[in-house]
């Protein structure tokens, strides 16, 4: 068995949540409570530290970058830094309700650049070149010259299977005839995605299963 | 015998899902007991960024993203080992950054875990760079595409940019010979196609979590060089590292000996979903009977 003091502490933080399996109770419920109280701290200082710190108080006042890194040479003041930091101070007048229609303020500038930065991008990235690339393809052909019927076949699914979706999702004409025969291959694309996205996040849950019991077994007993 | 059967599905329907934990950590148990190996193959999805890390000329520089928390660190971490592994052994030089406040930690386990146990001749500084964190989303990513001193005045202990040999020749991202994000959400390897490997046609590989992967599924090829979708894309990554480099032959690498664990739990998950349909198809005679 491990002799390090880390190791049980979490080997038995790691027992009380797995006891929530066989029904909720008070080994659970103290988990629960130490890592949201623990979370919480931690997450206020990484945040007060990481980003507070190097981004508003080491710009205006450089030499503090000497408190986290004591070896380092202070850059340049940065005026520019204000604004951020202003921006900041007024989101927090949400705080007093006279004030609390100057945090529209900030909260403005960063939905319209986000938006900005973001429209233009998911223009380009998920819209034109998603539909280039769904039809550039069409036959593969390998470097011999012979075609590569596994690719082609690839290409036509995908293919099928976005103007089938795309059908699905027209609702301006009643899904009858040969329409009605696309919305439902759109739909059985959509199931086998779905499947494959269940399969997926069925995988990563056993991946972290598997990691805690390895840390149980072998990192805690040293059985493995 | 067929009310024996409409019974049967009755006791399906209401099994205690006790059981079904039961059994699980029963069989997971066991197999990690047993030491299960199961054959890995790397797939076309991770093939392509295998050959990119094999094929680049030694020296060349690497951007390493780790955005990921200890939550998904199980999945995230074996690929972020088995890439750091390949890149060093082909003598590549390597940036680490992250876009999640988590991230100095993951990037202190990498290079704790791997540079520091199996390259002790490599230097920070020197043959990588520790960037870490930086807050920003995808605006970080944007400001790096401009100008990596826009974003980092110097690495996580204080060392200006350009004394770092790691960075040398390396102003932006584009300079980067290829591009990996690591990536448990968002901010993360979309961000990275957005506005890194779309727009400046940068060689972008991934890794992501399992739940993450059928998203990111579209933009390969074309838009992403290749893609290693949860531990299984992990377990390939290893496995192409074991089929390339003979030094990689005997290692024991922490996907793959997830693998058999999962296939397992799969197994059994699988089993009991038939069942769960069995017992519904069963009920449902039942009641058709009783009518």
């Amino acid at each position: 068995m491990s002799g390090s003091l880390e190791v049980w502490i979490a080997s038995l933080l790691t027992l009380m949540v797995f006891s929530f399996l066989w029904r909720d109770n008070p080994l659970y419920k103290f988990a629960e409570h130490l890592f949201v109280g623990v979370s919480a701290a931690y997450f206020m200082v990484l945040a007060f530290w990481s980003t507070l710190w190097p981004n508003a108080v080491v710009k205006l006042v450089p030499a503090a970058v000497r408190v986290t890194q004591p070896g380092a040479e202070p850059g340049a003041f940065e005026p520019l830094a204000i604004v951020p930091v202003l921006l900041g101070l007024l989101m927090l007048c949400r705080l007093w309700p006279r004030l609390a229609w100057l945090s529209r303020w900030p909260t403005a500038f960063a939905i319209g650049t986000t938006a900005g930065y973001n429209l233009t991008r998911y223009l380009r990235t998920d819209f034109l070149n998603q539909i280039s690339t769904t039809v550039q393809d069409g036959i593969v052909v390998q470097q011999a010259g012979r075609v590569a019927w596994g690719g082609t076949l690839d290409q036509i699914l995908v293919l099928a299977g976005t103007v089938c979706g795309l059908v699905y999702f027209t609702y301006s004409r009643p899904h009858r005839g040969y329409y009605g025969g696309m919305a439902r291959v759109g739909v059985a694309f959509m199931m086998v995605t779905f499947g494959a996205s269940f399969g997926y996040a069925v995988m990563g849950r056993v991946a972290v299963l598997v990691s805690r019991l390895q840390e149980l077994l072998g990192g805690w007993l040293g059985l493995l | 015998m067929r009310r024996r059967g409409a019974d049967w599905g009755a006791r399906l329907a209401g099994l205690d899902r006790r059981w079904i934990y039961l059994i699980l950590a029963a069989g997971l148990i066991l197999t990690l007991l047993t030491g299960l190996r199961l054959p890995e193959r790397p797939s076309i999805l991770v093939e392509p960024l295998y050959e990119r890390v094999e094929n680049l000329p030694p020296g060349s520089p690497i951007l390493l993203s780790l955005d990921y928390t200890p939550s998904t660190a199980p999945e995230l971490e074996p690929m972020a080992f088995a890439v750091v592994r390949h890149a060093l052994l082909k003598g590549h030089r390597l940036c680490f950054v992250s876009l999640y406040p988590e991230g100095d930690n993951q990037i202190a386990r990498v290079t704790e875990g791997v540079i520091a146990r199996e390259f002790p001749a490599v230097r920070a500084g020197r043959d990588f760079a520790v960037l870490g964190y930086k807050a920003g989303n995808e605006m970080v990513i944007n400001a790096l595409a401009q100008r990596l001193d826009s974003m980092y005045a110097g690495d996580l202990e204080g060392r200006p940019l350009a004394e770092l040999p790691a960075l040398a020749g390396v102003h932006r991202l584009a300079d980067f010979a290829l591009v990996v994000a690591f990536s448990a959400g968002t901010p993360g390897l979309k961000e990275w196609i957005l506005f890194a490997g779309d727009p400046l046609g940068l060689p972008l590989g991934g890794g992501c979590n399992g739940a993450g992967a059928p998203q990111f599924l579209p933009y390969f090829p074309h838009q992403l060089l290749g893609l290693m979708g949860g531990i299984k894309g992990a377990a390939e990554y290893e496995a192409a590292l074991r089929l390339g480099h003979p030094e990689f032959h005997q290692r024991t690498m922490r996907a793959t000996e997830g693998m058999g664990p999962q296939a397992v739990a799969h197994c059994i998950i699988i089993a009991f979903v038939l069942l769960g349909n069995l017992g519904l198809l069963l009920s449902r005679r039942r009641r058709e009977d009783a009518t």
